[in-house]
């Protein structure tokens, strides 16, 4: 597998920010966005499946934690960003082969992994439009900074299609890849 | 992990039966499924291997309540079970 991986660097350097959900307080909250691509087997079937998501990561006393916003029936967690963000993408494929494997067809496993990627968690997502930060006033260096725009249509953010031949997409070292970045306003 | 990070599944259960009547619950290979109003949080831990998993009597990390409960919206009834919250 392909990863973004870069050295985490402790967070205590970089000024923190208030994030509040009702009247939850959290030390630091960061708006992320993540691109997934991976590619499954199922019954008869292989398919690909792409998402450009949305989560908040948040630092809590027990550690660091990725809530999902979209797809929001998620969470992933770990003593670090980068422990926490290798559990909600361990997560993330752990629900696909939940639905790869109950899936009786493409058509079936296409319109459960569609829901699954679809469903917005709202208020994560009010926790992270409301952490978007100014390109420039919030820098970590080991996650780039990706202006955030409007989320754009549902077809561009998900794409679940069928692989009539896998074998020409299973050895691109860019299957199973990840991205993430930290979400930015414009400038 | 401290244990005051940790709640036990089958208050999980009892809180799901208070605060969000007529959800359901379906343990998969990997996870346990709750769906309720046409939601569903699809990556709720299920435990360990073995008879409990699944029930009543495994640890699970607070933040996955809080998560489930913010998709579900029903965080303010939630509270009345989990102070963590």
């Amino acid at each position: 597998m392909t990863t973004n991986q870069r050295e985490v660097q402790s967070l205590e350097a970089f000024p923190t920010r208030q994030g509040t959900l009702g009247k939850e307080r959290h030390m630091a909250t960061y708006p992320l966005v993540f691109g997934f691509h991976d590619v499954v087997g199922g019954s008869g079937f292989w398919a690909e499946v792409r998402i450009d998501g949305r989560a908040i990561m948040v630092e809590e006393d027990d550690g660091t934690w990725f809530y999902g916003v979209e797809p929001g029936g998620l969470a992933g967690h770990g003593a670090t960003a980068q422990e926490a963000h290798e559990d909600f993408r361990a997560g993330y494929r752990s629900v696909l082969a939940d639905i790869v494997e109950e899936a009786e067809d493409f058509r079936a496993f296409r319109a459960r992994v569609t829901d699954f990627l679809s469903t917005v968690n709202r208020p994560n997502e009010a926790e992270w439009e409301a952490n978007l930060v100014r390109a420039g006033e919030l820098k970590l260096d080991w996650l780039p900074v990706r202006r955030a725009g409007a989320p754009g249509r549902i077809e561009e953010r998900i794409r679940v299609e069928e692989l009539q031949d896998p074998q020409g997409v299973i050895n691109d070292p860019d299957i199973s890849s990840t991205t993430q970045s930290l979400a930015a306003l414009a400038a | 992990m401290a244990s005051q990070g940790t709640v036990l599944s089958g208050q999980v259960w009892t809180m799901l039966a208070e605060c969000a009547p007529g959800h359901s619950r379906t343990l998969t290979k990997h996870n346990v499924r709750i769906t309720f109003r046409g939601k569903t949080y699809y990556r709720f831990p299920a435990g360990p291997h073995g008879k409990n998993r699944g029930g009543k009597r495994y640890r699970v990390e607070i933040g996955h309540v809080k998560n489930l409960v913010r998709l579900f919206e029903v965080r303010e009834c939630a509270k009345n079970h989990f102070d963590q919250l």
